[in-house]
């Protein structure tokens, strides 16, 4: 199972595009996309959930292309967004559960999937808008988590981690990228290249650097 | 003595003849010895284990075994089937208050029901405030941070809006039957007395009063889930609320939606209503007006 | 010039204890503050910077005493906040220009001082442009030329370099540490690396109190001798997991490549790693013995 963009070009409504002629190949393994900021780092996640379809070029996991089958290629798919700010005012485990009957979860495992994902991140639940900042990162991973998805791609996970809860998602990502493409957009690539196979960096729009 | 038993003995009662280096010469049992070993194997009892035993020697064995196979939830956790309790997951989103205040909206219009008969305004005229309220609940949430998780699920953005409209739309359809009630109620005991034919009139009425609803109903989703998709909740809120206020206080125009004049055009206005709203749903609906919405809203 | 902090506790309404006689001196230059969320950094800024007034304790900035004269201790400190709104149509140097009114700089003096520190930040270019558009690391330099309104001896940022990427805090450490020379500045962070690289002093405070002062190096010597790196098949992995405290982790192939603290070879199949000021922090917090 690989991630695969083949000649991708991203943008917003109509403004200038913020991915141009974007091509890489990923199998599994923690992936960290670096560069400065504005240089396309969301974007190249949004397009990789699905979320934004590229203007030009493919997006791929495996044989499913996200254009053309967007059920399918979400269904192994977990996405951690950057912005936390609009979450909605309910309880914890509630939204886990409401997300995870989104995501094809059976009615039977709903509750202990749940149970197990925010036990895995460190979640205990509580009323969402009283979260801190760090407490919301864990929210949206154990969300991303809940469907065991192959392609896990998190937005600025490091944001606002104590070192303490640094070192915990340093260990998560480790398990996880055993056996699934884990892709990491961050601004701290120093925090997480002990355990990274290798660095996208992104300037202008293009890949510039794949290390290992 | 069975087969086995016999051979066994055989077996012991034989003399080794191999050679080889570091041979010793197997002393062979005499036949007695070995029957008697034999029944003192047989009268032995071996102890049962006990669960403590058992656990123990998982335990020890468990490192030894294959690792489970990682990813058995997603094998049998996950079902392809299609989202069939997609509705039922989306009520998730509206909280006892809301459904409480919606009905008590109706019910507060319809307490005023003989002020509205006044003014000339039909009950429809409570239909638009409350899907107006109804979308802006709904779809307020819907942005940043939720939106991304929700269309990073496998759904469509169309199902995603859909979903989040389709339970203000039926629950304010079904408040609906609220002034059908009343209004065929107030028509009077006469209906009780009169004989059957004379349940018609009141049948057209109830019909008509539906009508009127729906047609504002889903005139006004039509108009707010397209509005909202392209300007945002409050900007949508905003122009519906002010075109539902323009058209009330137009309502003493015989082609107004909310008059209680009956027209030789009303029925065709109404089911017009109907199917525009009808109409914009699904347009609103469609890819790549969702796309700029998604687009946006993903900023 | 120094910050002397004596006995400096802030109890909340509720009973919440967010500092716990806390003592420490923070010398000139720049002074790192590390700790876990919830720790009471905040807390302390806010006190120092006459946000919030301490429940007991005294406090001496640059030898004004914090309690009973905060107006002239406003004077002389400039305070970055973690969040930090501005009005969107708003242009950088009109903003400063308000900021500097707020302050009680004089007109004449306040348009000097507003084109100077644009300068200093590098947004000289940008001054006239609506702050709505700038960039995260933008902001926070308009947000430094802010608290430098004033000239202040003593300068309270609260994590700066929070979503900058690399190159952006890199820029803005070295900003920092031009500003350095002839103040005190008391950096809050939660990243380490900035700590290591730009602070000679550091303090490690959690639940309210302190655990740690001395340099970087000192802290990561903390660690000395207790980092280890071992490795171990996957499967031995899930069941040690709990019984070790891992710091890193790597996956290669079918094992797992960890990165261990403790006061001894775990196993007895660790290979000895030199600590790093991280290792140095988290053995402090969890409480292996030095």
């Amino acid at each position: 199972m690989r991630l695969e963009f083949s000649d991708v070009a991203a943008g917003y409504g109509a403004g200038p595009p913020v991915l141009t002629g974007m091509s890489f190949s990923l199998g599994p393994g923690l992936w960290l996309v670096t560069g400065p900021n504005g240089s396309g780092k969301t974007t190249l996640l949004r397009c990789a959930a699905g979320i934004l379809p590229p203007r030009a070029g493919q997006v791929r996991l495996g044989a499913v292309d996200a254009q053309a089958d967007p059920i399918a290629y979400r269904w192994h798919l977990g996405y951690a967004p950057q912005e936390l700010l609009d979450l909605p005012e309910t309880r914890a485990k509630a939204y886990l559960t409401y997300l995870a009957a989104l995501k094809g979860v059976r009615p039977a495992f709903r509750g202990k999937r749940v149970a197990a994902v925010m036990d895995q991140v460190g979640l205990s639940d509580g009323a969402i808008d009283a979260y801190s900042t760090g407490m919301r990162r864990r929210l949206v991973l154990a969300a991303a988590l809940l469907n065991d998805p192959d392609l896990l791609l998190l937005d600025e996970p490091t944001q606002d981690l104590d070192p303490a809860e640094l070192v915990q998602l340093r260990m998560l990502l480790a398990e996880l990228s055993a056996d699934r493409i884990v892709l990491v957009a961050t601004n701290l690539p120093d925090a997480l290249s002990g355990g990274a196979s290798g660095c996208l960096q992104i300037t202008a729009g293009g890949v510039s650097w794949r290390g290992d | 003595m069975t087969r086995d038993q016999a051979d066994l003995i055989r077996e012991l009662t034989s003399r080794e003849a191999t050679g080889g280096p570091g041979h010793t010469e197997d002393a062979g049992l005499t036949a007695a010895e070995a029957e008697a070993v034999l029944n003192r194997l047989a009268g032995h009892l071996v102890p049962q284990p006990t669960t403590a035993e058992t656990a123990a020697l998982i335990n020890r064995l468990r490192p030894l075994l294959p690792r489970p196979a990682a990813r058995r939830f997603r094998t049998s956790g996950l079902s392809r089937e299609p989202l069939a309790h997609f509705l039922r997951t989306q009520l998730h989103h509206f909280r006892p208050l809301w459904w409480l205040a919606s009905l008590g909206f109706v019910l507060l219009g319809l307490g005023a029901g003989s002020f509205l008969a006044d003014w000339g305004l039909s009950p429809a005229v409570l239909a638009p405030p409350l899907i107006i309220g109804g979308v802006l609940y709904s779809f307020h949430s819907l942005r940043g941070a939720a939106l991304e998780l929700e269309l990073s699920c496998p759904v469509t953005p169309a199902q995603v809006a859909l979903g989040r409209i389709l339970v203000p739309l039926l629950y304010c359809l079904v408040l609906g039957a609220l002034p059908v009630l009343a209004g065929t109620i107030t028509s009077g005991p006469a209906v009780l007395v009169a004989p059957a034919p004379a349940f018609l009139p009141s049948a057209i009425l109830a019909v008509r009063l539906f009508l009127g609803w729906a047609a504002a109903l889903f005139l006004f989703a039509g108009l707010m889930l397209t509005l909202t998709l392209h300007f945002g909740t409050y900007t949508a809120a905003g122009l519906s609320t002010a075109l539902w206020a323009g058209l009330a206080g137009l309502h003493r125009l015989p082609l107004s939606p909310f008059s209680l004049s009956h027209g030789a055009l009303w029925t065709p206005l109404q089911v017009g209503g109907l199917t525009a709203g009808l109409l914009l749903l699904c347009a609103a609906l469609r890819g790549d007006r969702l796309r700029r919405w998604v687009e946006r809203r993903g900023r | 010039m120094e910050i002397r902090l004596e006995g400096v506790t802030k109890v909340y309404r509720g009973g919440v204890t967010a500092l716990d006689n806390l003592t420490l001196t923070i010398p000139q230059g720049m002074f790192g503050l590390l700790g876990p969320n919830g720790a009471g950094k905040t807390t302390l800024m806010r006190i120092l910077v006459t946000l919030l007034e301490p429940t007991a304790g005294r406090i001496s900035i640059a030898g004004i005493d914090r309690l009973r004269e905060p107006h002239r201790v406003r004077q002389i400190i400039g305070y970055l906040p973690q969040e930090f709104g501005f009005y969107r149509r708003v242009t950088a140097r009109e903003y400063l220009d308000f900021a500097a009114g707020m302050k009680g700089l004089p007109p004449a003096v306040r348009r000097r001082q507003v084109d100077e520190l644009l300068d200093r930040v590098n947004l000289s270019r940008e001054a006239d442009r609506p702050v709505g558009g700038f960039s995260g690391g933008m902001k926070r330099r308009l947000g430094i030329a802010q608290a430098l309104l004033g000239d202040p001896r003593v300068l309270i940022v609260d994590e700066p370099t929070a979503g900058l990427d690399p190159e952006e805090r890199i820029r803005f450490r070295n900003l920092l540490a031009e500003l350095a020379g002839n103040r005190i500045i008391l950096l809050s962070t939660h990243i380490v690396a900035d700590v290591e690289s730009a602070c000679p002093s550091l303090a490690v405070i959690d639940g309210g109190r302190l655990r740690f002062v001395g340099s970087p190096g000192e802290l990561a010597r903390r660690a000395e001798g207790r980092v280890w790196q071992l490795e171990l098949p996957a499967a031995d992995y899930e069941r040690l997991r709990p019984r070790l405290r891992i710091v890193g982790a790597r996956r290669t192939g079918d094992s797992m490549e960890l990165r261990v603290l403790d006061p001894e070879n775990p196993l007895g199949q660790g290979r000895p790693l030199p600590p790093t000021l991280e290792d140095g922090y988290l053995a402090l917090m969890e409480g292996i013995p030095a």
